[in-house]
């Protein structure tokens, strides 16, 4: 009891501690709501990219047309990224830098630009408050007119899509690296909306026995366009079809690679084989495994025929790229379908 | 008429002359707003639109507006009392609206307590049941505008003033609990406080927390801490209804002060650092919804509007549930509803209009018992 005494008085000093502890309790409580809120706006960032896709495929499935796809899907981006300005662009040609707006939201009334310049566009790019500014993050800002953007860029198909936010804090975290998926993500799943939408209405306009028929207005595809598995399941499933199928080996230094080019009715020319999001020439190393791929994949069921890169016959067949045309040893043989 | 809220990235006059090409000559007020609640769905994207008509002349209200908030808060809140003394019933509903954000950088706002204070003093003794919002463009409290009827305005409110006939529920939500003991006020000018028992404000706040609420520049936006003024016996057990809460705004560092989102504070106010609370804010809309539901069923209920701080949303408050999720989807399907997300709620409290933080306030509008 002297103790309790020798330190002062026991119910001022109760009363320091108790108070000490609710204090340090309160403050943990607020830190532990912080971090939730933390985490509630990363799991929303991760959720989104699974909403992109859901919703616009939604949108190719309710039969929009393309402008209706483009202002929803900008839509989609917009509400589910919670970013202040968006805008779809695509360049005029390859390489020009020359870029006309597609569809833009909540940008400035008096900004009444629809073509814009860009040098050399990166594929990806995200300035945040942190990030060092280079001139594509500088010529970038000034189109959307915010310091905080992000962007991608599909060189293949030549959109970008640009978001900005006009501050970063606690409601609009700052981008970041792992946002690529993002506007990957968008630019792919809005092509492929873009591409159903061409395909539908292509459809509508065929003859009654759509299988047999080639798509009159086919488009010529440009030079070495690969074509990847997807195109062709959504091509086939609206009536269209494989006319033709050859496969190039490219001899290595043990096992030999091979690609495939396949020429479909709704373009014109042979087109390489391609990965998922285009990232590749899709190869293979099991011969059999390829042939397969044609008959149940690409309904082709004609002779496929296969040619060793440079053989001098590639010289003369539309859409072979030109690795594929470099002399080589000339080894021709072919495959014909039911096994044989 | 129509009463009118839109997202921040939809341009107000196009959205304006669109409803007035499929509408005619209708007064159309509202504002911007931070988000769109109603019974289909809810949203804070900036892309939303909620629109509530009137169609009949006996329940239209008549709208009061004043355009010189940049001016003077407390004299454009009188003007517009005075208006409304003129045409309101006693015990008048009326519903106001006024665009929240008076400058971006640094980050002010139009104070709501002194324009409910001036607006009072127009009144000059005149009662009326006042429920309102202050309009934001996003939750970054970028923008914010009004429809005061006739055009999109900005540093403005409108007032509408419902037939004498009519009444309105009103019931608060909060979601705050204290996380600290008392601390004092002992320096502070308008909304600016620079002292909390005698020491820089913003040292002692951190100091407490143990984290930095000021964030990277200074006078940026801040939004993590709320100071709580608890009403009637400091002692009382825990009551959500007996606190009002402020929010701060933004902290400045050098002059160790904090800035909270109304100047009705003062030297001698004891606060508590408040923290939000997700369940309790959850439970409370829950267990209001269903008194409000038991309201709408006893009398012919006209439409219900929810005014909600847009702090209260999930990508804000880091709640896993949005309670505007809840209270759509609970609240009595026979009456319409829409609501908003907004930066500051008006709402009778202890038996006068008062400006609140962290609420969500929603009224159910109907004819008055006879």
């Amino acid at each position: 009891m002297n103790a309790w005494n020798d330190l002062g008085n026991p119910w001022e000093r109760e009363l320091n501690y108790y108070r000490r502890e609710c204090n340090e309790l309160g403050a943990r409580l607020l830190r532990a709501q912080e971090d939730q809120s933390k985490v509630v706006r990363e799991a929303r960032r991760s959720r989104i990219v699974a909403k992109l896709v859901r919703e616009v495929y939604r949108l190719g499935d309710l039969g929009g047309t393309v402008a209706d796809i483009t202002r929803s899907t900008l839509e989609i981006v917009v509400e589910n990224a919670m970013c202040d300005r968006a805008i779809l662009l695509r360049e005029a040609e390859a390489g020009s830098g020359r870029f006309s707006y597609r569809h833009t939201i909540g940008m400035p009334d008096g900004d009444t630009r629809h073509i814009v310049d860009l040098r050399r566009p990166p594929v990806f790019l995200f300035a945040s408050g942190q990030a060092i500014r280079d001139d594509a993050a500088a010529q970038l800002s000034a189109v959307i007119r915010l310091p905080h953007i992000l962007w991608g860029y599909d060189p293949n198909s030549r959109f970008g899509l640009l978001l900005g936010n006009k501050a970063e804090h606690n409601t609009t975290p700052p981008f970041e690296e792992g946002d690529r998926e993002l506007v990957d993500t968008a630019l792919s799943v809005y092509l492929d909306a873009l591409y159903r939408e061409r395909m539908r209405a292509r459809s509508q306009r065929m003859e009654p026995d759509a299988s047999a028929v080639a798509f009159d207005d086919a488009a010529p595809s440009s030079p070495g366009a690969g074509i990847q598995e997807a195109e062709i399941k959504d091509g086939l499933r609206v009536g269209g079809r494989t006319t033709g199928f050859l496969v190039v080996e490219r001899p290595g230094g043990q096992y030999s690679e091979y690609v495939a080019y396949i020429n479909v009715s709704w373009s014109r020319g042979y087109r390489i084989l391609r990965m998922f999001r285009d990232r590749g020439d899709r190869t293979y190393r099991d011969l059999g495994r390829l042939i397969q791929f044609a008959r149940t994949e690409c309904g082709f069921t004609a002779p496929v025929r296969v040619y060793t890169a440079g053989t001098p016959e590639l010289q003369d067949i539309g859409g072979i790229r030109p690795p594929d045309r470099q002399p080589a040893k000339v080894a021709e043989f072919a495959t014909e379908s039911h096994g044989k | 008429m129509l009463i009118v809220f839109c997202g921040g990235k939809i341009q107000p006059d196009v959205l304006l002359t669109s409803l007035q090409e499929a509408y005619g000559a209708t007064p159309i007020v509202g504002g911007s707003a931070a988000g769109v609640i109603a019974r289909q769905g809810f949203g804070y994207s900036g892309l939303e639109v909620g629109v509530l008509a009137f169609l009949e002349p006996r329940v239209t209200p008549v709208i009061c507006s004043t355009h010189a908030l940049l001016a003077s808060e407390h004299a454009s809140g009188q003007d517009l009392g005075r208006q409304i003394a003129g045409v309101a019933t006693n015990d008048a509903f009326v519903l106001m609206f006024f665009d929240s954000v008076s400058a971006v950088a640094p980050p002010r706002l139009h104070p709501a307590s002194e324009i409910v204070e001036g607006f009072q003093h127009g009144l000059n003794g005149r009662n009326i049941e006042l429920v309102g919002g202050g309009m934001l463009a996003d939750l970054n409290f970028s923008d914010g505008w009004i429809f005061d009827g006739d055009a999109v305005a900005r540093h403005a409110a409108v007032a509408l003033v419902f037939p004498g006939g009519l009444c309105a529920e009103t019931m608060i939500f909060h979601g705050c609990v204290p996380v600290s003991t008392f601390m004092t006020i002992t320096r502070i000018e308008g909304a600016e406080v620079f002292e909390l028992d005698g020491k820089r404000a913003l040292d002692v706040i951190e100091q407490q927390l143990n984290f930095d609420i000021a964030g990277g520049t200074e006078q940026s936006l801040s939004l993590i801490a709320t100071l709580g003024q608890k009403q009637g016996d400091p002692f009382a057990p825990y009551d959500e209804n007996a606190y009002v809460n402020r929010l701060i705004l933004t902290c400045d560092r050098a002059r160790g002060s904090v800035t909270i989102f109304e100047p009705d504070f003062s030297v001698g106010t004891r606060v508590q650092i408040m923290s939000r609370d997700s369940r309790m804010m959850v439970d409370s809309v829950r267990k209001g919804v269903e008194i409000a539901n038991r309201a709408i069923g006893r009398g012919e209920s006209l439409f219900s509007l929810y005014v909600d701080c847009a702090g209260r949303a999930s990508v804000k408050s880091g709640a896993v549930v949005e309670e505007a999720d809840i209270l759509r989807s609970a609240i009595n399907q026979s009456t319409p509803f829409v609501g908003f997300y907004s930066g500051v709620e008006i709402a009778p409290f202890n038996g006068r209009p008062r400006p609140l933080d962290w609420t969500g306030v929603l009224a159910t509008v109907r004819f008055r018992p006879t």
